[in-house]
């Protein structure tokens, strides 16, 4: 196990370079700079800009500069932000997507795992037709359409809950909500499949004819044995859930990194830009690590060899 | 049994939920609440470029001189008075006694000097530091044939009074010093988190920051919130009535307008288009429609055979109905640009040279050899990815199709590929715009000198140099706006630009805000604001 694990971690390392690499020369290749302004800026004013960032330099030795920056972990000054190095700003906005990304998984485990095993439950009724019903509807409809829908129903109707904000708890229920909608969705019916699928093993059989009621079989023996493709899926959805909130942080204001990235982007934020794909990419290999070590813990099956 | 856990379970959740939504609006009569578009870069007066910055930095810190924002004439500030020499070119300002630091500490005309010296250093590359140029001898240091920064025409003749000589008479210098680029700065602050001349210095951050403005930095959380507080050592701090300020950099235009519809915001940056509409009928008292000095324009890239003949761009320019365009697109009260330079401008009034008249627009397409439109090759008009400017571009490309039977292609690009492509002239007609860095009519015109980085547009002609640098040396007003009238009426006859339409400054102000006057610039003179006593209930 701890073979496996120093082993994995030992391939990020090519896997992270590649990724820096890729990003490094893909941001490159987009037409614009990061100083391209509407107004335009005296030559002089271009040229010290692009000599004290180094992009004078060959791209290459900006290459093995940036790499030697990574080894030390800075990922230098921001173009756009000239007061706060990547590191700092990263630091500063993480927590924040990191706090939305868990509450949403939370939002969608609990809807999702409870539409899931209450559909499995009453198979083919009317209730496990509306749940399903609303699987798909969720699956279908984006966080942009959601986000807006909630806000105007709570928020602007109702005025129970903030239009948007990210200080008051009561702030954090929309945009969780709009964000874990989707996987809440998807949860569910990954769930109830499962369990309708384990439902028909041998052992499931043995303890309804040794008495056990319904609710016990499903809560204690069935929920265990469907447990596994959830935890496959968890692996990639929390990745997208910590990483993939940019729409939601818009529409509720949340100063999170999802929004940062795409207006790095926007802005050829070059150091930004490769330090917040490092980040995201580190994150999903550790995920993916993660899910690995748990497979291990619930399907014995499992060999780390 | 077991039920009735569950109920008890659902009561409480519910309990919770319901206290805690109940407790979550607060209104604040001390404190001023303002949707301020997208997070700033900075707080640094040196090396910031946007509106939003400025409108932080403005509550910040202050210059020699102010603005009256009503009248837009200039009203003494951080200077008590100043004299002018006969021939313009020499400004003496009386710095204020009272005049201090928010750690206490007195603001001196060394403070103005420091703070130029830097901007003109180039390591610090301030994109802004050309304003800077009409000092004597400051194009010459920034450029490095000045090493040594006395030479520069800036004197500190003692603590308080600060000598400028000028390049030449430059009209607008006294309006132009609300820019944050003529704020001053405390050197020593700076030089404790870092290097004087370097952009990376956190200086600016929440403890460290200090200014000689009405306000004072509270605190600055990145994409979350910038909130001032009254400044105790701001020398007029008794007409300072609403404690603090916090700016929220809202950049989604939906989510600060629902903000502002349920009381949470007093001040918005701007409106969404599709909500004029709404706050017209439903609440005409929130909302500000006011002429402000920016033009939107297509430009046209003379270096392409297609538009090097005059005519043809006439043709063009003269077949787009604009009263259309604003009237059915834009509905926010902005006006058809039959010229170039808006109005509002101090006594300068532009030439009116452009018409629509479709019926002459198609006889100069035939006269340039194009019949009815036959044989014009498909042309393209480039924009950056919005809204409006794609409403806007498919007006006009019906427009011509209907007056002049040409085919016009749309194609919109990401806002730095589009820069780019403009850059290299790599365009046939792009949307552009111009907003004034300052109040005079040279702002809109030096921008087609042939030298200057922003014409961008392949057009060059010396008469129209020649007026503009006229104008430029000339100290007389009226004689000076007759140069750029002269300038301008050439700017429209060759029209390497085709002017459609003013903007107007389009935001939401709560019925709570008192004394705010709109005005030409956008500017707002947050020492002069002022907040009602309001019931809850009224505020939303």
């Amino acid at each position: 196990m701890k073979k496996y694990i120093i082993r994995k971690l030992f391939l990020f390392i090519p896997i992270l370079l590649a990724i820096i690499t890729l990003t490094f020369f893909m941001v490159r290749l987009a037409p614009g700079g990061p100083f391209d302004r509407d107004k335009n800026v005296p030559e002089e004013v271009q040229r010290n800009l692009e000599e004290y960032y180094h992009l004078d330099e060959s791209l290459l030795k900006q290459y093995f500069r940036y790499l030697y920056g990574v080894i030390q972990f800075d990922f230098g000054p921001s173009f756009r932000k000239p007061s706060y190095t990547i590191r700092e700003w990263i630091f500063m906005r993480i927590p924040i997507s990191f706090e939305l990304g868990i509450y949403s998984l939370i939002f969608a485990l609990f809807v999702g795992c409870t539409c899931g095993v209450v559909s499995a439950f009453y198979q083919n009724t009317w209730i496990d037709t509306c749940l399903t019903s609303f699987a798909v509807l969720g699956i279908c409809i984006p966080s942009f359409v959601i986000g807006p829908i909630l806000v105007l129903v709570f928020a602007l109707h109702w005025e129970i809950l903030p239009v948007a904000g990210w200080d008051f708890p009561q702030q954090k229920i929309l945009p969780s909500i709009s964000l874990g909608f989707i996987y809440s969705a998807y949860i569910t019916r990954i769930i109830r499949s499962s369990i309708i699928e384990v439902l028909k093993k041998d052992y499931i059989r043995t303890a309804i004819s040794k008495g056990a009621s319904v609710r016990r079989v499903i809560l204690i023996h069935t929920l265990k044995g469907a447990l596994q493709p959830l935890v496959t899926f968890l692996g990639p959805a929390t990745a997208g859930l910590l990483t993939g909130s940019f729409i939601v942080e818009t529409i509720f204001q949340i100063p999170g990194l999802g929004r940062e990235f795409v207006e790095a982007t926007f802005n050829r934020d070059y150091t930004m830009i490769i330090g917040i794909v490092f980040v995201y990419a580190l994150l999903i290999l550790l995920l993916n690590l993660i899910v690995d070590i748990i497979q291990g813990y619930l399907d014995p099956r499992i060999s780390y060899e | 049994m077991q039920y009735q856990k569950y109920k008890i379970l659902f009561i409480i959740i519910s309990g919770v939920f319901c206290f805690s939504c109940s407790s979550y609006k607060t209104v604040n009569t001390d404190e001023l609440f303002v949707g301020n578009g997208a997070e700033v870069q900075d707080l640094d007066p040196a090396t910031v470029s946007g509106v939003t910055e400025h409108r932080i930095l403005s509550a910040l810190f202050e210059g020699l001189t102010s603005l009256d924002p009503e009248t837009l004439e200039p009203i003494p500030a951080v200077a008590e008075r100043w004299e002018v020499s006969d021939d313009k070119r020499f400004y003496t300002f009386f710095i204020r006694r009272n005049a201090y630091w928010s750690n206490g500490e007195p603001v001196t005309a060394k403070d103005f000097i420091n703070s130029w010296e830097r901007i003109l250093s180039p390591k610090l590359s301030s994109e802004y530091s050309y304003l800077l140029f009409c000092i004597k001898n400051a194009k010459d240091f920034f450029e490095g044939r000045i090493e040594n920064f006395s030479d520069v025409g800036a004197i500190a003749i003692d603590e308080h009074t600060l000598r400028v000589e000028l390049e030449y008479p430059t009209a607008y210098f006294l309006k132009m010093q609300v820019h944050n680029i003529w704020y001053p700065i405390h050197r020593k602050t700076i030089e404790k988190y870092g290097r004087f001349d370097e952009r990376n210095n956190p200086w600016t951050h929440t403890g460290n920051h200090v200014s000689n403005g009405p306000y004072q930095l509270e605190e600055w959380i990145p994409n979350k919130i910038i909130r001032v507080r009254k400044n105790p050592y701001y020398w007029n701090k008794d007409s300072v009535a609403i404690e603090n300020i916090s700016f929220y950099p809202i950049d989604n235009q939906m989510t600060e307008e629902r903000l502002f519809r349920i009381g949470y915001l007093d001040l918005t940056n701007t409106i969404p288009l599709r909500k004029l509409e709404y706050y017209k009928i439903k609440q005409p008292q929130s909302l500000v429609l006011h002429p402000y000095i920016g033009v939107y324009y297509y430009r046209i890239n003379v270096k392409n055979p297609i538009f090097s003949n005059p005519s043809i761009r006439k043709s063009l320019a003269y077949s787009i109905d604009r009263k259309q365009i604003v009237e059915y697109i834009l509905k926010g009260g902005e006006q058809p640009a039959l010229y170039y330079v808006p109005n509002g401008i101090g006594k300068y009034k532009s030439p009116q040279k452009i018409i629509y008249d479709p019926v002459y627009a198609k006889q100069l397409l035939n006269e340039a050899g194009y019949i009815d439109g036959k044989n014009f090759p498909t042309i393209e008009i480039l924009f950056n990815t919005s809204e409006a400017h794609k409403l806007i571009a498919e007006a006009i490309q019906r427009m011509w199709k209907k007056h002049l039977n040409i085919d016009v292609k749309l194609l919109n690009q990401d806002w730095k590929v589009y820069l780019s492509s403009m850059n290299q002239l790599d365009y046939q007609i792009a949307r552009s715009a111009w907003i004034a860095d300052f109040l005079d009519p040279i702002n809109f015109l030096e921008c087609f000198l042939s030298y200057s980085g922003n014409n961008r547009t392949g057009w060059e002609n010396k008469q129209y140099d020649k007026l503009v640098e006229q104008a430029y040396r000339e100290s007389n007003e009226d004689k000076r706006n007759e140069l750029l009238f002269q300038a301008e009426e050439i700017l429209l006859e060759e029209l390497p630009i085709i002017p459609i339409y003013f903007y107007t400054w389009k935001i939401l102000v709560s019925s709570r805000v008192e004394n705010f006057y709109p005005n030409v610039l956008g500017y707002i003179r947050w020492q002069e604001l002022k907040l009602k006593e309001i019931t809850e209930n009224s505020v939303q």
